[in-house]
């Protein structure tokens, strides 16, 4: 099966769900479960590199300077949680896909 | 598993036919007043006898509040020690109050229960938003009271609003710049309100559902469960309540400078 057989079964199923046998209420659940998987997904790149990165630049700051251990933990879990929030907006919108929409 | 983003809503007051507009959580309230009732009576036990020489007691709630009211004045710099001291209740309050209402999904609830007893008022929308809200209700008053009311707007409307001595074409762009300025700092402080308050949501609703998903797949073996509360709980629920109050905090400063 080639990829146009694939996508004109898919075009078929997204563009008349009823003909094809599923009714539209499935393909709105198979939609938001894909959805809520790929904005998860990339959704937690972007946090996961900031904060590794931030981690490792505290680590080198305390390397250099260890009695301002205290004051650099603190200010990078701060930021840490800070540039975490755009992974939280990510985690938001696929549990409203999971269990709002797709319920 | 299938408690999932199920939420015990009242429409109507019970025994009544008065509805409620929009329904009401009621497990959010009623933990929200679990927490306060626990505060309250924290709060009464630390500070019935104050001694001299500090007791066990004594010491823990002298250093939080030691820690708090020094974080207070570095964050804020205001001149006097008294200005500075206006602020701590609100901070420290509301630190205590999001660090136990984070700890509440630890406690179990009894099995002969049909509905979750004990979860984090955090965990709904409604709680975050709100105190998001009054923490930015509060410092754009600081800030209006600070500045005065015409300051805050000028601010708002951009950094070349106000130049010194420009006459002319450089004065009218000055002031149409507000145009493109003045929308998108309005929406800036919008925005600070829903960054704040869906970052504390979604980290302790992210936790929570991992929990159960977890304990889930495991079929319940306990040990696991407590190991992710360690963390999911005790030291997201304590970063986070943390980052909440330090960024209201950091609003306030940005807001009265």
């Amino acid at each position: 099966m080639d990829l146009t057989t694939v996508l004109s079964a898919m075009q078929t199923v997204v563009a008349q769900p009823e003909a094809a046998g599923i009714s539209s209420a499935a393909v709105i659940k198979a939609g938001a479960l894909i959805g809520a998987g790929i904005c998860m997904g990339f959704g937690a790149i972007g946090p996961g590199v900031g904060e590794g990165f931030a981690a490792g630049k505290a680590c080198e700051a305390i390397g250099r300077n260890p009695q301002e251990a205290g004051l650099l933990t603190r200010t990078m879990l701060i930021g840490q949680a800070v540039s975490e929030s755009t992974g939280i907006y990510s985690l938001v919108v696929a549990l409203l896909m999971l269990f709002v929409v797709g319920k | 598993m299938e408690q999932i983003g199920d939420r015990l809503i009242w429409y109507f007051i019970p025994f009544t036919d008065i509805s409620i507009p929009g329904g009401v959580n009621v497990l959010t309230i009623f933990n929200a007043l679990v927490v306060i009732g626990l505060l309250f009576g924290i709060s009464y036990l630390a500070v019935r006898k104050f001694a001299m020489t500090p007791g066990r007691g004594q010491y823990v709630v002298e250093t939080f509040a030691g820690m708090f009211d020094g974080l207070v004045m570095s964050s804020l710099e205001l001149p006097t020690r008294r200005e500075n001291r206006r602020f701590f209740p609100l901070i420290a309050s509301l630190f205590m109050f999001l660090l136990l209402s984070n700890f509440m999904g630890f406690f179990p609830t009894p099995l002969f229960l049909p509905v979750t007893l004990f979860q984090e008022p955090t965990a709904d929308i409604n709680c975050t938003l709100s105190l998001g809200i009054m923490g930015m209700v509060i410092a754009t008053f600081c800030s209006m009271r600070a500045k005065g009311i015409m300051g805050y707007f000028s601010e708002l409307a951009g950094p070349m609003w106000s130049q010194e001595g420009a006459t002319g074409g450089a004065l009218i762009a000055g002031k149409l710049s507000a145009l493109f300025f003045f929308p998108l700092n309005v929406i800036g402080e919008m925005a600070k309100i829903v960054s704040i308050s869906f970052r504390l949501f979604g980290n302790i609703i992210g936790g929570s559902i991992i929990i159960v998903v977890v304990t889930t797949l495991v079929y319940n073996f306990s040990p696991l469960a407590a190991g992710l509360d360690l963390f999911f709980v005790f030291f997201v629920g304590t970063v986070q309540a943390f980052v909440f109050t330090m960024l209201t905090l950091t609003y306030i400063a940005v807001g009265i400078k």
